[in-house]
């Protein structure tokens, strides 16, 4: 069993280990694999399991594919991208959790985004814009490395209560050449609020939080940037067998874009619909592939877009 | 849940909604079929050429690359002379005096203007600090006012030239905010009558100043103000204009009472506006979807949207063509002229739109890259950055 996990491991570990999204793309919710928080642990399914025991690790990668459609203006006046352009993400994180003990997680995630711009490039509060460069603008860059922990404060035989916090630190690239955007540009802070209901072989998950950057951001001074927010996440799954669990989750973000260097705010909110599939290897491993999708519906200040996400897990003692 | 959030943010838009002013929205779109004619010469230039002006029966044009601005005669349309910069130096903005005496070069480099004068071997006759970063110069109706638009710093300077430019000018300079962007920031300028329009890009908001009493207000509707101009009626400033390039919207405001009106349905990305006095009309080139929006600015409606070439960033109301020498007058209509010229960066064209009839006319293949313009009697001239040429055009061959 072992040795299978580390050989699927190896062969997924080559070759990709991003994630995160720039900080002019989106916010720093809902960008890579969910919310981006803690909370993303529950879209491995099975959650109430998850923290069942102490002492083992987790190690959770994330590849993703993400195409930008447009984006909203203030207005909630949704337009598409500039005339022939193109603008598209692949990035993937590399998870590692520890369970020190039953209802406990600390973790870290460490992100990497690569970009590919087509005559089109990221403008201010989440549009997108038409560029001069006559030629695609590739970059890649690491991201902003998200520090995390989870506990579970009360537990029944068929829900569960806990709470999430994490802190990311400015190790994305926040200047100014716009294919490498991969970071606030400052530190930020996450907490929220689990829940988990089991009914029949289904389980709902709420997860409700905050972020906030700490400071201003640094920067190319009238960036834009994740202020504070409001997220939230309701998520869903069920087993169709011992092996494979579909889901549904409903992600969102209300709150405000600041600008480097001054005090300005603007409000932004997204809300993204991602159905996914999980298909467990055995007891300590499994893949889920999902597909986000950020409609033009009810946005302000955000870009639509649509993600494919493949995630593996390994639990390893 | 899915019903309360879609409730949520509805709710939300509909807040945001009410934040703007008078909405007016149009979809209407014009659709043209124009005549497609061939420029009529290519002249060779230096590397990059830009900024390009008409002064004295020359064409001065700005080769950002090579350090130097190309001296063209109109009677031969050959290169006859080349400005060295000064070490260090890179030519930009170019703006001629209506006198036809002398023509001012931005030095964005070393931070200077310089005064040229044609009839003395184009000789620099006069360097101007002005400050960090300079990028637009304007030139005001009387000959004498001239300011420019910084962006490596917190405001725009207003110089004043005697009648002869023989002195130094007097120097002033107005605070305004900060500009976004990395290593190519931009700002414009607008100046007509006492008021001077000037985007912050980096603060959102855009300096509405007074020059008769130094009074600054601040314009707030959309996101990312860029370009400016003011409307006129019976040749005084009416209305102040501000494309917001993120928002895609195009914020009115009136000098007289104060109030605002924004404008949607224009298209994407308000880059550069052209202005028909006249007509009243304001059209807006609309980079990322290959339009010109027009706008009635006594009206405060959109008129319509006019489909272009590919990525159409500047505009310019045409001068009046006779035998006599014109000045390219950018951004300044003329009574009885109703040609906008669009440059179309990607596809190598210009469109010439009939701003009365609301339709492209023409368009003509010009080089290839970023486009500016200047006219000189029934000549049109149009620098193409990535060619190195400037084309010339004979505009009595436009329908």
């Amino acid at each position: 069993m072992m040795g299978r996990g580390l050989a699927f491991w190896a062969l997924l570990m080559v070759g990709f280990w991003f994630d995160a999204m720039p900080a002019e793309a989106c916010l720093g919710c809902s960008c890579g694999g969910g919310s981006g928080t803690t909370g993303d642990l529950s879209a491995t399914g099975g959650l109430a399991g998850l923290f069942a025991e102490g002492q083992r690790w987790m190690i959770q990668e994330s590849l993703s594919f993400r195409s930008l459609s447009g984006y909203a203006n203030e207005r909630g006046e949704w337009f598409p991208l500039p005339v022939d352009g193109q603008v598209q993400a692949l990035a993937g994180t590399l998870g590692l959790y520890f369970f020190p003990r039953p209802g406990t997680s600390l973790g870290i995630q460490l992100p990497t985004v690569g970009q590919r711009l087509s005559k089109a490039t990221w403008g201010s509060f989440g549009a997108l814009m038409p560029t001069a460069e006559p030629a695609a603008q590739m970059g890649l860059a690491p991201g902003d490395v998200l520090l995390q922990g989870t506990h579970v404060w009360h537990q029944g035989s068929n829900w569960l209560f806990g709470s999430w916090a994490g802190l990311g630190l400015p190790t994305g690239y926040s200047g100014d050449d716009a294919s490498r955007l991969s970071g606030l540009g400052t530190f930020s802070v996450q907490t929220g609020v689990l829940a988990l209901v089991r009914w029949g072989e289904a389980e709902f998950v709420t997860s409700v939080g905050g972020q906030s950057p700490i400071g201003g951001a640094v920067g190319v001074p009238g960036a834009s940037y994740a202020g504070e927010s409001l997220m939230y996440q309701v998520f869903g799954n069920y087993p169709l067998s011992d092996r494979f669990r579909v889901g549904l989750t409903l992600a969102g973000q209300t709150g405000v874009w600041r600008q480097v260097a001054q005090d300005g705010r603007l409000p932004s909110s997204r809300l993204s619909i991602i159905p996914g599939v999980q298909w467990a290897f055995g007891d300590h491993q499994g893949v889920r592939v999902a597909l986000a999708t950020t409609p033009p519906l009810g946005l302000s200040n955000t870009p639509t877009d649509w993600t494919l996400y493949l995630l593996g897990y390994q639990f390893v003692r | 849940m899915f019903s309360r959030l879609g409730y949520f943010t509805a709710l939300m838009l509909s807040a945001s909604m009410l934040q703007a002013c008078q909405t007016i929205a149009t979809s209407a779109t014009l659709v043209t079929q124009p005549s497609n004619l061939v420029a009529d010469k290519q002249v060779s230039v230096g590397a990059k050429p830009h900024g390009i002006a008409t002064v004295g029966g020359y064409v001065y044009n700005a080769d950002t690359g090579a350090a130097q601005i190309s001296v063209i005669d109109v009677r031969s349309d050959e290169v006859v002379t080349r400005v060295a910069m000064k070490p260090g130096g890179t030519p930009g903005y170019i703006q001629a005096f209506r006198d036809g005496r002398h023509a001012l070069a931005l030095d964005t480099a070393r931070g200077v203007l310089l005064v040229i004068d044609p009839l003395v071997e184009h000789q620099v006759v006069q360097e101007v600090p002005v400050g960090k970063g300079p990028d637009k110069v304007v030139i005001a109706s009387n000959d004498r006012d001239v300011y420019v638009s910084l962006t490596g710093e917190s405001q725009v300077v207003a110089l004043q030239f005697d009648a002869d430019r023989s002195q130094a000018p007097t120097r002033k300079s107005y605070s305004v905010g900060a500009v976004a962007g990395g290593a190519h920031k931009h700002r414009a300028i607008a100046a007509g009558g006492s008021w001077l329009v000037v985007p912050n890009s980096a603060d959102n908001h855009t300096s509405l100043i007074n020059t008769n009493d130094g009074s600054i207000r601040l314009l707030k509707d959309g996101n990312d103000p860029g370009p400016v101009a003011l409307g006129q009626q019976l040749g005084r400033p009416t209305v102040a204009m501000v494309g917001y390039k993120t928002s895609n919207t195009v914020g009115l405001f009136d000098l007289a009472d104060g109030s605002q009106t924004s404008l949607s349905g224009l298209g994407q990305t308000p880059s550069d506006v052209a202005v028909d006095t006249e007509l009243k009309r304001a059209f807006f080139s609309m980079t990322g979807s290959n339009e010109v929006a027009v706008i009635d600015y006594e009206a405060k409606t959109v008129l319509g949207r006019i489909p272009v070439g590919k990525r159409p960033v500047h505009t310019y109301m045409a001068p009046e063509w006779s035998d006599q020498a014109v000045r390219s007058l950018q951004h300044v209509g003329m009574r009885g002229v109703h040609e906008v010229w669009v440059g179309n960066d990607d596809d190598g064209t210009v469109s010439v739109i009939d701003s009365e009839a609301m339709r492209v006319k023409a368009t003509i293949q010009t080089g290839a890259g970023h486009h500016k313009m200047t006219f000189w009697g029934h000549k049109a001239y149009v620098s193409n950055m990535t060619d190195n040429t400037v084309s010339v055009i004979d505009r009595a061959v436009l329908p």
